[in-house]
């Protein structure tokens, strides 16, 4: 039973939620991976193990928000996560919600809000989950979860070990010898260690810690000879949180500590850079049910962040803390949100964030969703601190976001079908872009951009059950006109440009079959012409098939699988001059065992 | 202190002049150092050339112009910018300039000073730096390896010089390829890793040198290739060059001092009628006057660094003088 949870979900806005059986179901070693796969936001990924950002809906990286156990994870510095760092197994719960929530979440919400959770279960007594796969270019993934306890107490230990060559094959151009790439080696070593303590139905308390070290070479592009470069990250989380829920009142608090470090390398160049931060966290969540229709929720969170680097004049700190308020009518039809939030950033207060969200149910199949809400994001302070080209007088970024969706849904005789279709608008102004100084020899920050981006979203879901046959589907289809609303010489652009690295069209598909012990998915990715920085890159599309057999006796049960990624051989870039592996197996085994 | 300068009689041109070699020896550098302009006195005087830097103390960053006896031609990137690809000056002396370009004008100005200011231009070495050279032959982060993936790419690293006489941009130029890949014959490509003469001549008269760097590699954050140069030994004949003045100029309006530290006159003996306005480097416009109305600017309150001038008349005629506050 999950009972600790993050804050409501928005109404009006469209969620994903991925359970931790779907999860499993996956052999994705990372985050990024997973949702670069199943769903229809975008990663900009690197290749291999090498850096992995996200876009929802347009936004930029740093425009999406990432919670882990509700508390936002992002560097606070760059203002993003690198998602090959998050190993997929870490999570119990992944949740995506698409479209702008600056009102619940703050900085940072415009595109949307991605959530990974860790959850107790106070069902088990003792559960052991052992994977543990190997693939091509020596890759090694090794995973351990201990779980134990009682109705009251529960411990769960989560251990993640990942490494690889990386030594893709690379496929420079036509008529260009292939050759392997090197220096791409990737080693990570992680544990989550938490505990769950639920002295009775209403209270429980949750303690986590979070250790990773990771070390990845970072390879030469297509058009550089070699590198030895190298970065290695640090990350110890603590977080502690406590819930109490009866019939009126809910009451959570959370309290975070993250300290993090990562230092680039280049011996060929004799550069060595170190960025530290530290970051504590705190949050309050009052819920209040008047009755079966009307609630209210009053929250507050504070953040405090120093950060240290070498590209800083001083240890720079920042001081924020938000205050929100929102109402909640539901209905059997209808449920309506209103929420207004207040945050004060080193004693500087913003403008409020409204939030209005709506939902109406049409008769027992269709659903109608709707929702305004002004944006914004806060410098990361690399944009205010970093020397040369930070700017201390930057403004947030901010603007208004507008949602509207429909979902249909039909259900007959073991068959379900799912239409969700939703169309948004956004415009932000003071977008931050670094563009060349007044001084002309470094760039600098500046709140130079207006950015507009509207879009559709149609995604539609087909299961079907029979006996011991299950069949799952989905197909998504994203259009995506996210466009500059100035020119500029540097960075080149002119009004009405695509945001770089910002596909317009983006599709996937999903099948999947089960049928008894065996299990088969096949999973399709489009992705259409893209701007980067240097060159036009092409469109590109990556198939994946995956197969497994399940076995089960008494309380020991497990799965041997393999996948094969990139089946069609595909010689595609995400970004220009970075190469990207062609097909590529992985197997594996599952070994569960459960008292 | 090797300051070379000559005194010759030559006849061309009906005139006798010296002439100035700016060899960068007198800064008396010991080996592998370099001046970046952290001592903040906005540039280097040698010979008769002052060569402007702008340097920022936050960062340790500058542009424009620095001096270097650097010897490591063998480590790439950004930490080693003031080193040239021949780990020595031009004919084996052991110190030269570096230029680097600005983002926003991609190119550097120096100016002729003293005698030189108005004169001919005999001409000057130049070379790659260590930078801009690796980067070219190798690849790295951010540029690309010449040639590219196939080797076949028709890439080019171009170095443009132009000249300013009274503050108007001549017509001529000189251009150097620092690399060139064009050629349909791979075999032909080449990277200058050698201290080549460039006869600058042709320019006739100036009171200034502008440097441009334009390159293949270009992305939508502009050039990828590192924007640096090496130069030395440049000499300048110090007496303007008689015949080979050209019309190139337009208005005949008088700007000076420049450089300047207070305020730039204006001289309009012609009574031409139209606008001055001064902008920054950003574009950001500073003064907007009547041609007629303006005798001088006032640059005290003005932080260091280039300005650029711009007289537009009413029968539509312009021109740009980029002005140097010390």
């Amino acid at each position: 039973m999950e009972f600790i949870q993050i804050r409501k979900a928005a109404i009006g806005l469209e969620k994903i939620v991925w359970d931790s059986t779907t999860l499993k179901s996956r052999s994705f070693a990372s985050l990024g991976d997973f949702l670069s796969q199943e769903s229809n936001v975008y990663v900009k990924s690197y290749g291999g193990n090498s850096l992995g950002t996200i876009s929802v809906q347009g936004a930029s990286a740093s425009q999406t928000l990432l919670l882990w156990n509700g508390l936002p994870v992002q560097s606070p510095m760059l203002g993003l996560l690198d998602l090959s760092l998050i190993p997929l197994n870490f999570s119990d719960k992944v949740s995506l919600q698409v479209g702008g929530n600056s009102s619940s979440w703050g900085s940072g919400a415009i595109g949307g809000v991605i959530g990974f959770q860790n959850t107790g279960n106070f069902k088990s007594k003792f559960e052991l989950d052992y994977n543990s796969s190997i693939g091509s270019f020596s890759s090694l993934q090794q995973d351990l979860q201990l779980k134990g306890g009682s109705k009251h107490f529960q411990s769960v230990t989560q251990v993640n070990f990942q490494k690889a060559k990386n030594d893709i094959l690379v496929r420079p151009a036509p008529n260009v010898e292939n050759y392997r790439q090197e220096n791409a080696a990737f080693l990570q070593m992680g544990l989550i260690q938490s505990f769950y303590v639920k002295p009775n139905d209403k209270n429980e308390l949750a303690i986590h810690a979070w250790l990773q070290e990771s070390e990845k070479e970072i390879p030469p592009t297509l058009t550089q000879l070699n590198s030895e470069a190298f970065q290695k990250d640090q990350i110890k989380r603590f977080m502690a949180s406590w819930a109490y829920k009866n019939k009126k009142h809910n009451i959570k608090v959370k309290a975070g500590h993250f300290r993090e470090q990562q230092e680039f390398i280049d011996p060929q160049i004799h550069l060595q850079a170190l960025n530290k931060f530290q970051t504590s966290l705190g949050e309050a969540n009052y819920n209040f049910k008047f009755n079966t229709r009307h609630s209210i929720e009053v929250a507050s969170t504070t953040i405090f962040t120093m950060a240290q680097s070498e590209s800083y004049s001083e240890v720079n700190t920042q001081f924020k803390t938000a205050g929100l308020f929102a109402y909640r009518l539901t209905t059997k039809q209808t449920q309506l949100q209103l929420s207004l939030r207040e945050e004060w950033v080193d004693k500087n207060l913003l403008a409020p964030l409204p939030y209005i969200g709506w939902q109406q149910g049409i008769g027992s199949r269709l659903v109608l969703k709707a929702k305004v809400s002004r944006e914004f994001r806060l410098p990361t302070l690399n944009d205010l601190y970093w020397s040369p080209g930070g700017n201390p007088e930057l403004k947030p970024e901010e603007g208004w976001s507008q949602e509207l969706g429909l979902t249909w849904r039909q259900k007959f005789k073991g068959h379900q079908l799912k239409l969700t279709n939703s169309v948004f608008n956004r415009n932000i102004k003071n977008w931050i872009l670094w563009a060349p100084s007044d001084l002309g020899f470094f760039w600098g920050a500046n709140n130079i951009a207006k950015v507009w981006s509207y879009g559709l979203s149609s995604r539609l879901d087909y299961d079907f059950k029979k006996g011991k046959f299950v069949f799952n589907s989905n197909l998504s289809f994203n259009y995506t006109n996210s466009t500059y609303q100035i020119s500029l010489d540097l960075p080149k652009i002119e009004k009405g440009d695509q945001l770089f690295y910002t596909p317009k069209y983006q599709a996937n598909g999903n099948v999947s079959l089960k049928l008894g012990e065996w299990s088969f998915r096949y999973q399709h990715l489009l992705i259409g012409e893209t701007l980067g920085a240097n060159d036009l890159i092409p469109r590109y599309h990556v198939g994946n098939i995956h197969l497994a057999y399940s076995f089960k006796q008494n309380n020991f049960s497990g799965k041997i699988f393999t996948s094969i990624n990139n089946i069609y051989n595909q010689n595609y870039r995400v970004v220009e001059r970075r190469a990207m592996p062609g097909t590529n197996l992985l197997f594996g085994i599952n070994i569960n065992l459960k008292k | 202190m090797k300051k070379i300068v000559f005194a010759l009689a030559l006849l061309a041109f009906n005139s006798s002049f010296a002439q100035t070699t700016s060899t960068f020896e007198d800064f008396n550098l010991g080996v592998d150092s370099a001046l970046n302009g952290s001592d903040l006195q906005g540039g280097f005087q040698n010979g008769n050339t002052f060569f402007p830097n702008t340097f920022d103390s936050q960062s340790n960053s500058w542009f424009g112009f620095g001096i270097s006896s650097m010897t490591d031609n063998t480590t790439p990137g950004f930490m080693n910018d003031l080193s040239c690809i021949k780990a020595e000056g031009a004919m084996g002396s052991s110190t030269y300039g570096v230029a680097y370009m600005s983002y926003l004008t991609n190119n550097v100005v120096m100016n002729l000073t003293g005698a030189a200011e108005g004169g001919g231009i005999e001409g000057m070495y130049v070379n790659n730096s260590t930078y801009a050279y690796l980067s070219m032959r190798d690849g790295d982060g951010v540029a690309k390896k010449f040639g590219g993936i196939t080797g076949n790419d028709p890439d080019f690293f171009l170095l443009t010089i132009e000249k300013y006489n009274n503050g108007v941009l001549g017509t001529q130029k000189v251009e150097f390829y620092l690399a060139d890949f064009r050629s349909a014959n791979n075999a032909d490509d080449y990277l200058i890793s050698e201290w080549t003469y460039l006869d600058l001549s042709s320019l006739g008269n100036a009171d200034s040198l502008a440097f441009s760097l334009s390159s293949s590699d270009v992305g939508q954050f502009g050039m990828n290739t590192p924007s640096y140069f090496c130069l030395d030994d440049l000499t300048t004949k110090d007496s303007p060059v008689t015949g080979i003045r050209t019309n190139e100029e337009l208005i005949d309006v008088q700007i000076y001092p420049n450089p300047t530290t207070d305020k730039v006159y204006i001289e309009n003996n012609r009574n031409f009628e139209g606008t001055i306005s001064l902008n920054d480097v950003s574009g950001r416009v500073i003064v907007l006057s009547d041609l007629e109305m303006a005798d001088f600017i006032d640059f005290s309150t003005l932080s260091e660094g280039v300005y650029y001038l711009t007289i537009e008349l009413k029968d539509g005629r312009s021109q740009n003088f980029p002005i140097l506050k010390k």
